[in-house]
């Protein structure tokens, strides 16, 4: 009782007004919040300015031209049909190579001689550039949704393979130790210990991977389809459509945004403690 | 009877890739009593955690034996209660969960439990932090934590590695005391690691003093202080200043080897 002498009073003090003092840098903050807005509006401009003038419109088109082609595309339904592909080929490859990825990873990480004997041979099909994969998986899979799912679910399971993997193979004992000392089962060993743990890596994994799906797709659509944001985007260039191009580029941009955002969301959901550290 | 006996204990440590290989212990023998209060001094890095991890089952020695109530130590000592040297606290678990958790695990009834779990948080001082996770909790704060999750559910046999090191001067007197009356009142056998002298001094019946690795026992001395002691001012009394003379004169035997001297001119 005596305990919670000075100290902690002033420590709690101090964390109930966390928000003030992150709140005492607001004018660094939105220094640099001032310099990024200025800095995107200057390179704006210079793109504008130097279109027509530096560069022919149909090299680099300009942001006035992009952004209005973004719209007039949006409203078309072509483009949204396009949008709706990409996306579900993205869904559908990245579900696919997260539960392959983990699936393998966690388990050859807890069956020792399988993971001695695989690790070689996937840390050298891991060294083949994915991509130069894409071909062959179109042959197999045919030009239609399978083989763009089955390229993204490639590049995905690779980054979620090594994450779980390496994130199981390096957890430490001693939390597992410290909970057995108290006394507990092995069910919830499990259930307070390691499902947490391997939470991390895994999570961690989730979020770097949306990226990597959306290379796969896109790589695939590049390569052959007939429709999706990676076929326009193609498409666009073949015609030296480059507004187009790059209104194609902002999309793909975007989904990649809101991917990530629902990732972030399950992340929070499912490890508050984490997002704690992070702040 | 005694409630601990290492026998001829030894312990060598293989460093991973290198295969070089570090003595941590060599012959240890020495016993614990029944409701005892042990405390274990000795220069950084002679064996001290390694003692107690032994104890607690989470290593095996590489030679000798370690017996607890008369049983040797085989698999993992779910009757010590182990405060760690570092927290080892469930990073995603806030403090009242990871303080919940022995007792939980132990079916420990509902409101009993809940009125556990408040006691300790008020006598180690961390209210208000009950529902923060220990990431945002300063070190000396998760190791409170840490010492509110061992002692909250009784064991009567306790291994504390340096359990008040990290905290302030003032908190430590009080946590020196609750354990104290803890110990006297509940008939507890502790195994205390640490390095301040007088803490080992106000708290102990007896003192082993080891050696710099490969740690041995050095010598072990009673301490006559008579009970109950009053932490704030045990150090006060004239056996104290005795004591602290005779062990300090052991103790400094033992790194005066270790450290070189550059103004030995001074003595
Ligand atoms: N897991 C390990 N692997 C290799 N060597 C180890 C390991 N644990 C301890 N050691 C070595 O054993 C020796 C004793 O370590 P231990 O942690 O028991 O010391 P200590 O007396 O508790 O020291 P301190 O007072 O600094 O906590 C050290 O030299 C250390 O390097
Ligand atoms: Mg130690």
């Amino acid at each position: 009782m005596a305990v919670s002498a000075e100290g902690d009073t002033i420590l709690m003090g101090k964390s109930t007004t966390g928000s003030a003092s992150l709140k005492r840098r607001p004018k660094t903050r939105r220094s640099i919040r001032i310099a990024q807005i200025i800095s995107v509006i200057v390179i704006l401009g210079l793109w504008q300015l130097a279109d027509n003038r530096l560069f022919p419109d149909y090299l680099i088109s300009s942001p006035y031209n992009v952004v209005r082609r973004l719209f007039s595309l949006l409203s078309t339904v072509t483009m949204w049909h396009n949008i709706g592909a990409t996306a579900e080929e993205l869904a559908l490859g990245y579900l696919l190579g997260v539960v392959t990825g983990v699936a393998f990873g966690v388990g050859l990480a807890y069956w020792r001689v399988a993971g001695a004997t695989f690790e070689p041979l996937i840390t050298i099909i891991n060294g083949i550039p994915k991509i130069a994969l894409a071909p062959l998986l179109l042959i197999w899979f045919g030009l239609g949704l399978a083989s763009k799912v089955a390229i993204a679910s490639m590049t995905v399971f690779f980054v979620m393979f090594y994450n779980s993997y390496l994130g199981v193979r390096s957890m430490p004992s001693e939390l597992v130790e410290v909970v057995k000392l108290m006394g507990a089962s092995r069910s919830v060993v499990l259930r307070k210990v390691v499902l947490p743990q391997i939470s991390t890596p895994l999570v961690t994994g989730l979020r770097s991977a949306v990226p990597f799906a959306m290379i796969g797709v896109i790589v695939g659509e590049f390569i052959a389809a007939d429709v999706g944001v990676g076929y326009f985007i193609r498409n666009s260039s073949e015609n030296f459509d480059s507004a187009s191009v790059f209104a194609g580029i902002v999309v793909l941009v975007l989904m990649i945004i809101v991917g990530t955002g629902i990732i972030s969301m399950f992340e929070r959901w499912i490890m508050p403690w984490r997002t704690h550290e992070e702040e | 009877m005694s409630v601990v006996r290492f026998d001829n204990v030894g312990q060598t440590y293989e460093i991973h890739k290198t295969g070089h290989l570090v003595q941590a212990l060599s012959d240890v023998t020495f016993d614990v009593a029944e409701k005892e209060f042990c405390a274990i001094v000795g220069p950084s890095g002679c064996g001290k955690s390694t003692l107690l991890h032994l104890l607690a089952g989470l290593k095996t020695p590489t030679s000798g034996e370690v017996f607890f109530r008369s049983h040797k130590v085989e698999a993992i000592n779910t009757a010590v209660g182990y405060v760690t040297q570092d927290s080892r606290l469930l990073p995603w678990m806030t403090v009242v969960d990871n303080i919940r958790l022995p007792l939980d695990i132990r079916k420990v009834a509902r409101k009993e439990r809940d009125k556990l779990v408040e006691e300790w948080i008020a006598l180690v001082g961390l209210e208000g932090f009950e529902s923060v996770y220990p990431s945002q909790l300063s070190g000396g704060m998760q190791k409170r934590c840490s010492i509110a999750r061992t002692l909250v559910y009784g064991p009567d046999v306790l291994l504390m590695d340096e359990p008040f090191a990290a905290v302030d001067a003032i908190t430590r007197t009080v946590l020196q005391q609750i354990l104290l009356d803890l110990w006297s009142n509940y008939q507890k056998t502790v195994l205390f690691v640490t390095h301040d002298l007088n803490e080992a001094l106000t708290l102990a019946d007896r003192i082993i003093v080891m050696t710099k690795r490969p740690g041995r026992i050095k010598a072990q001395i009673e301490v006559s202080i008579q009970r109950p002691r009053d932490v704030f001012h045990v150090a006060e009394l004239p056996e104290f200043t005795k004591l602290h003379r005779e062990l300090w004169d052991v103790f400094r035997s033992e790194i005066d080897g270790s450290l070189s001297q550059p103004e030995r001119g001074q003595d």
